[in-house]
């Protein structure tokens, strides 16, 4: 069983809706749909304190990782927490940690995972330095050392 | 080592507003190669659920190196591994024209009645483990 305590280290949490067809022929949510979750918490955690113009920046993905801890079934009510890990010139780290609340009130972490994002500059299709303004935005939010 | 090869093409609507295929469609991408792998080796993915063997994903890693875009047709390359008494590994890697385009690590375990198991005999024979 994960220790719960390690959600105190996470300033931002939100709710995602499991749907019908996220679960699989097993009964789960598929495997292949936690990124996508992960993709949702993070565009309400930017929305939640960053000032982010999509039109001149973009963010792509350049690794992910998920650890499956226990599946997620039907019922099941799901928080993702997030959090900015880790801010290097051009890319930064964001973890995850699913939290499931059951039929029965049960509240445990099922996921943990992180991805390593990289800014882009739309126009040059190239990675660019994280804006000055956006880089403090994150830090004041995350209490990270700058 | 017995390398899987699948070809496969982008379809116009797994790209998102960035022009690109949206980073989580590359896991259906994968999951589709793997169960494939286990048809090509006589296991049935949906059979073995019905006969309460579940194989699941433990971990995955991917490792994103260029961009897919809409049209284009790549192959994916699978192979399996065996870690240990309970983990199955499998490497998988998209490639277009030869360049890759990620790479992904993805950590198996076969349950039942979910719970882990150690695989029985006759899968461990199917995948020459």
């Amino acid at each position: 069983m994960e220790n719960l305590e390690i959600l105190a280290e996470f300033n931002f949490k939100t709710h995602i809706e499991i749907r019908f067809s996220d679960f699989d022929l097993q009964g789960h949510v598929n495997n292949a749909l936690y990124l996508t979750y992960f993709e949702q918490a993070r565009i309400k955690y930017w929305q939640h304190f960053l000032e982010w113009d999509w039109t001149i920046y973009g963010i792509v993905v350049a690794k992910a990782e998920v650890n499956y801890i226990t599946p997620l079934l039907m019922g099941d009510k799901i928080e993702v927490h997030v959090r900015t890990s880790k801010l290097n010139n051009t890319s930064f780290q964001l973890d995850y940690i699913i939290v499931s609340t059951n039929e029965e009130g049960k509240t445990t972490i099922t996921t943990k995972g992180s991805t390593l994002l990289v800014v882009i500059d739309i126009q040059k299709q190239k990675p660019v330095a994280i804006p000055q303004l956006q880089r403090n935005q994150i830090i004041n939010f995350d209490k990270l050392e700058a | 080592m017995q390398l899987y090869t699948l070809d496969f093409e982008v379809r116009d609507y797994e790209c998102d507003l960035q022009g690109i295929v949206n980073n989580a469609v590359y896991q259906n991408y994968y999951e589709h190669a793997r169960h494939k792998l286990l048809k090509q080796r006589g296991l049935d993915f949906a059979r073995l659920h019905l006969e309460n063997i579940d194989p699941v994903v433990y971990r995955i890693e991917i490792d994103f190196k260029r961009p897919l875009k809409s049209g284009d047709q790549f192959s994916i390359e699978s192979y399996i591994e065996r870690e240990g008494n309970l983990k199955f590994l499998f490497f998988q890697c998209i490639k277009k024209n030869d360049a890759i385009i990620n790479k992904a690590k993805v950590t198996v375990v076969f349950t039942s009645q979910g719970k882990p198991i150690a695989a029985p005999q006759n899968i461990l024979e199917a995948l020459g483990l």
